[in-house]
């Protein structure tokens, strides 16, 4: 008896389980359906530019390599005006008539 | 008199080579492009944004190359350090840092069309993302490090993992599938014009960016020079102090 009711009990704790779980998936399933379907209509809907991001793309790519040659040039510059100046510098060092730096 | 110095770099590239190398790549990026605007048809189902393709895969061709000679030069410099192999590696993760910018920015743009979102975190864009921030931090090193030394070891040792990945960025889509199109090794392209544009885009990239690694070895060269004439300003000014 005692076994039986137990048994029994097991079975509804079972039935209510797997109804939650189903339900919960069948529910789940529905709201993805319905969220697919509305992305999939605002994406038949959506017009993209496509000459826009291809005017985009370039302007972005030759802006880069343009930027890193540029600042190249002009860091190079710079660093050879400072080279010629301490060359200078330590050529009047070796020079015995020149008076000592400080 | 005139003494020698005591720090002494190897001679730098004459400035008039660089100059022909940039003027001869952008020569060719010109042309490039011309062919592939007035002479190359718009794709029949994306329509022009297809042109972005014909550069965005070169820049990944010279991101994989500089990044992997960046990987290369780094190993040989944490082996046996060399200044000149150290700038070379240096310049290549630079040029390397910008085409993976280029990638990763037309990339995207392609893709809002083509598959309807900027960005998916799909193998192939997810590594592509890893080797930009490796190659970030590996220049963020060098500029912040405290000991200049000490920075460029770490740097060096970072710079050594862009080679695996960039070789990865290579095979992914091969071992993990995903979203990204395969055009090269999954069937070629067939129309004969699209495929003039697009290895001729490529070549002018890379003759591009190998004259921007070149230039940009000689000011890491100079750099590196102008390092030398402090040390032995100050050396010889120690000496005449003493002598005096």
């Amino acid at each position: 008896m005692h076994f039986n009711r137990l048994q029994s009990k097991r079975w509804s704790t079972g039935g209510i389980c797997a109804a939650i779980v189903l339900g919960t998936a069948t529910a789940w399933a529905d709201v993805a359906r319905s969220v697919e379907a509305q992305d999939l209509s605002r994406y038949k809907e959506e017009s993209v530019p496509g000459g826009t991001l291809l005017v985009v793309a370039y302007m972005i790519m030759w802006g880069l390599v343009g930027f890193l040659a540029v600042r190249t040039a002009l860091r190079q510059t710079r660093t050879e005006r400072d080279v010629a100046a301490l060359q200078d510098r330590i050529e009047r060092l070796d020079d015995p008539s020149s008076p000592p730096q400080a | 008199m005139t003494h020698q110095p005591l720090h002494s770099p190897a001679p730098l590239n004459h400035p008039k080579r660089l100059i022909g190398g940039l003027v001869l790549g952008t020569a060719l990026v010109i042309a490039a492009l011309g062919w592939v605007f007035l002479a190359t048809p718009a794709d029949e189902n994306l329509g022009i944004v297809q042109k972005i393709f014909y550069f965005h895969v070169g820049t990944a061709f010279g991101m994989l190359l500089c990044l992997c000679a960046a990987s290369g030069a780094a190993l040989i410099d944490l082996m046996a350090p060399n200044d000149a192999i150290d700038a070379a590696g240096q310049a290549c993760t630079e040029v390397g840092m910008i085409f993976a910018l280029a990638v990763l920015t037309s990339g995207p743009l392609w893709a809002r069309k083509s598959w309807g979102t900027w960005w998916t975190w799909e193998p192939r864009l997810t590594l592509t993302l890893l080797v930009l921030l490796i190659s970030m931090a590996v220049l963020a090193l060098r500029q912040l490090a405290a000991e200049p030394q000490t920075g460029r070891k770490i740097a060096n040792a970072l710079a050594v993992l862009a080679g695996p990945v960039a070789y990865l960025i290579h095979i992914a889509v091969q071992k993990w599938g995903g979203t990204h199109p395969q055009v090269i090794q999954g069937g070629g392209i067939q129309s004969a014009t699209m495929r003039i544009a697009f290895w001729g885009s490529v070549a002018a990239l890379l003759v591009l960016g190998f004259s921007l690694v070149a230039l940009r070895v000689r000011g890491i060269r100079l750099e590196q020079k102008l390092q030398a004439c402090k040390l032995e300003l100050s050396a010889r000014e120690l000496m005449r102090a003493r002598r005096s």
